[in-house]
């Protein structure tokens, strides 16, 4: 861990902080589908992954996630955030080691996993199974807003690389 | 920007998108119109209204000043006013088929539709 790495990871924790607080104001993109958002801070978590070791990537999901929900939506909304975000990381890190799947791919996982981890802990503390009829239509944004996702990883990833292995 | 799309990717894709419009076609053949509204709060069933006549029901989740309005009319729910911050219970459709729900995560509200053959009808309550 030199300086420049702990620079850089400290702005990206940063960056994807500003990136959910953004997401959290915007209305919703689709009127019909309230809720949907599109995670843009899982940019910087799928990149790092890319990037550096897993460890790094998940510090930096479980920091903006705890410093994000418990700045902008408190408790309830920490322990739906962190439902997604760990199920969403451990089926991206497995994603990625398989190597079937490009990083649009990995990212489309992460995305529906984030999706299924916060509707079975609504599911579980509302006790209502009816929820489930919310999967498919979240499971089509997920496809959506996983791809878009991905696409900027890649970009942020080919950017960054360079820099990157200078300190790694 | 080379595309470098694997195969899983793409089997990734057409799986999720065959199952994902399977879940959106297969309720929807089968949602019966329902008759009752049941509204629960926090897990527990909290009232049970008949669709037919239209109400406003005000629901309070907790002690504190949070509130959800849930207006009947014309055979359908939905929620008019509510204290949450997100709103997005209020923009939510009207629902009145029986695999259709409102939710309010904030205040831990939730309204379904039940139908004549569910066996317990019992109280209405305001």
């Amino acid at each position: 861990m030199n300086t420049k790495k702990i620079t850089l990871i400290g702005l990206l924790i940063a960056v994807a902080l500003l990136a959910t607080y953004l997401e959290y104001l915007l209305p919703s993109p689709i009127p019909a589908i309230p809720g949907i958002k599109l995670g843009l801070a899982n940019v910087i978590i799928l990149s790092l992954l890319y990037l550096f070791a897993g460890k790094t990537s998940l510090c930096v999901n479980i920091l903006r996630i705890l410093l994000a929900s418990l700045l902008f939506t408190g408790f309830t909304g920490a322990i739906y955030a962190l439902s997604g975000g760990l199920l969403s990381f451990t089926a991206i890190y497995l994603a990625k080691k398989s190597t079937a799947f490009s990083i649009l791919g990995v990212s489309i996982i992460g995305a529906t996993l984030h999706n299924i981890g916060q509707l079975s802990t609504s599911i579980i503390l509302l006790q209502n199974t009816k929820l489930l009829y919310y999967l498919p239509v979240l499971t089509i944004s997920a496809l959506i807003t996983g791809a878009i996702v991905g696409y900027l990883a890649l970009y942020l990833v080919h950017h960054l690389q360079v820099f990157c292995k200078k300190f790694v | 920007m080379k595309s470098y799309l694997k195969k899983g990717d793409i089997i990734l894709c057409i799986t999720l998108l065959s199952f994902s419009i399977l879940g959106l076609v297969l309720p929807a053949l089968s949602a019966k119109d329902g008759t009752l509204l049941t509204v629960s709060i926090n897990g527990e069933p909290f009232a049970k209204v008949p669709l037919s006549k239209d109400t406003i029901l005000e629901v309070k989740p907790d002690g504190s000043d949070s509130y959800n309005t849930i207006v009947i009319t014309n055979g359908q729910a939905s929620i008019s006013h509510a204290t949450c911050f997100n709103q997005l219970c209020v923009a939510q459709t009207p629902i009145s088929s029986t695999n259709e729900t409102i939710v309010c995560l904030p205040n831990k509200v939730i309204l379904e539709i039940a139908d004549d053959s569910d066996p317990f009808i019992d109280s209405i309550s305001e």
